[in-house]
């Protein structure tokens, strides 16, 4: 008897394997070729990549509207963070609740139901008139937008546990804790995750609307700044950021997943 | 001992109601290897579900050592056909569960869990997670983890009905190496003949549903190993055909 192994890469050949791990790069070098292409051709205003780049570089090392390029992805890095944490405290027990108990479920359900269509942007009206264009209102609106995704996944992550799970808990004598915590949790993580990683993509979309009020800073405040100055380059400077630094809340949250589930990794 | 007397079982629902067991009554010996054969869907899982204390009959009671029991109960294991072990949970975690649930000692679990394991011959998998394992190997866990919880009873659902036909041949010469080795009574599901007549003591053969007993062969003089080519095993396995209802759905 012996262990399995990663189907992807196992018996496979060099070629294989070199395209497993160099396609990713030569699709995003094929991908800024395309830019440049286009940019070049002159069809449309487009900032060519090169362009950008340089850009990148006199805004990192200077300041842009008043402050260093750190300033903003700091503060609005900040502004997704304490929205997605405050969620993931607040909603991801309160998802799992709903799943786990169906009093608090026929209780909390149709009012979550009635919020959740309401796109997060539609807030903005309300929490500018009651707490005014500050901080405060900036995260409140954010946390609008990541707030549902968890609570959601949270709970279809608890309803769909598989009833084999309950029935083995039951015979080897799991207590309702038990069930809660070592069966109905770990059985859950994945979908939780899920949510976690649309909540974060959603994140960075409601951070744009919620830089809009009145701001002075962060990356999406860039780019509505490069919007009203007629100044391309700084909107796509700021489209970059938030792709790279996208990717890297993704990655990290991947490998979150992969500490907290050992049993993934293949 | 656990006696079985006249267990029926209905489903009720709004498209109408379903009988699946009618009136079964079983008493089943000490560290008996107790088969029930039947055919698919014949109500014999429900049966066992109703053993394990995971479905409430619709009348009848289970005694076990003289005392009636309701719901799930320590002195019965099982090991479940699609194996049911937790994928977050490594091998020997698996094993644990029964012992964790009923706040054995760290220590003192690990050290059952262990003797199980090697008994099934998992020695060396302890930390694989079942991901990595085969079909064969997860149903070793599940017996592992059965016997680990230190049941009088072992009910076992069609435990091997998953597995290709040469793991399957593989793991009933098996689980009667560990039977021998830790004797417990076995109560074992299964609709296949030749499987039947290779383990049981006893084969019970079950009717179509609504399930109810339709004979009892009693293989205890045939000894073990059986060869599945010998003349006894033939006649038993025609005579059981012969009685089995073929039926298409």
């Amino acid at each position: 008897m012996k262990l399995k192994t990663n189907p992807l890469l196992e018996d496979r050949s060099i070629v294989y394997k070199f395209f497993y791990y160099v396609g990713p790069i030569l699709l995003i070098v094929a991908f800024l070729l395309g830019w440049n292409a286009v940019s070049a051709s002159g069809n449309v205003m487009l900032p060519s990549p090169a362009e950008a780049l340089k850009r990148m570089i006199t805004i990192w090392s200077g300041n842009v509207a008043k402050h260093p390029m750190t300033y903003h992805v700091g503060i609005s890095m900040r502004r997704v963070l304490t929205a997605l944490i405050f969620s993931v405290v607040v909603g991801v027990p309160f998802g799992i609740a709903m799943g786990w108990n169906k009093t608090f479920r026929a209780i909390f359900k149709p009012l979550f139901e009635v919020i959740r269509p309401v796109p997060p942007i539609a807030w903005v009206p309300l929490f500018t008139l009651w707490f005014g264009t500050s901080e405060f209102s900036r995260v409140a609106i954010i946390t609008m937008g990541v707030f549902m995704p968890i609570v959601i996944n949270s709970y279809s992550g608890v309803i769909m546990v598989p009833e084999i799970n309950f029935q083995v808990g039951k015979v080897f004598g799991a207590k309702s804790t038990d069930m809660l915590f070592d069966v109905v949790l770990p059985s859950s993580l994945n979908a939780i995750f899920a949510g976690i990683r649309t909540a974060l993509g959603g994140g960075w979309m409601v951070l744009l609307a919620s830089e809009m009020l009145g701001a002075r800073e962060g990356i999406g405040f860039l780019i509505m700044q490069g919007n009203s100055a007629n100044d391309l380059t700084l909107s796509i400077v700021g489209m970059v950021m938030i792709g790279f630094f996208g990717m890297l809340f993704a990655y990290a949250f991947d490998y979150l997943e992969r500490w907290l589930c050992p049993w993934k990794r293949k | 001992m656990l006696e079985v007397d006249h267990i029926a079982k209905t489903f009720f629902s709004d498209k109408g109601d379903t009988d699946a067991i009618e009136n079964i009554s079983i008493d089943v010996k000490e560290n008996e290897f107790l088969v029930l054969l039947g055919p698919g869907q014949c109500g014999k899982s429900t049966f066992l579900n109703i053993i394990a204390g995971l479905v409430k009959p619709t009348s009848g009671t289970i005694k076990l050592d003289g005392k009636p029991i309701t719901g799930t109960d320590p002195r019965i294991a099982m090991v479940f056909q699609k194996t049911g072990l937790y994928e977050w949970k490594t091998a020997m975690q698996n094993a644990e569960l029964g012992l964790k649930y009923r706040k054995v000692s760290k220590a003192e679990r690990r050290e059952i869990a262990q003797k199980y394991l090697d008994l099934v011959g998992l020695h060396g998998f302890e930390n694989a997670y079942p991901h990595a394992l085969s079909g064969g190997m997860k149903q070793r866990v599940g017996i592992a983890r059965a016997y680990t919880a230190n049941p009088e009873i072992l009910l076992m659902d069609e435990p091997f009905g998953a597995l290709d036909a040469q793991t399957r041949y593989a793991m009933e010469e098996e689980i009667l190496r560990i039977w021998n080795a830790e004797k417990r009574t076995i109560i074992f599901v299964t609709n296949n003949i030749e499987e039947a007549i290779t383990l049981g003591d006893r084969v019970i053969q079950f009717t179509e549903r609504p399930a109810t007993v339709k004979k009892i062969y009693d293989l205890s003089s045939l000894a073990r190993p059986r060869s599945q080519v010998s003349p006894e095993f033939l006649r038993i396995r025609q005579e059981i055909a012969s009685n089995e209802e073929l039926t298409l759905e």
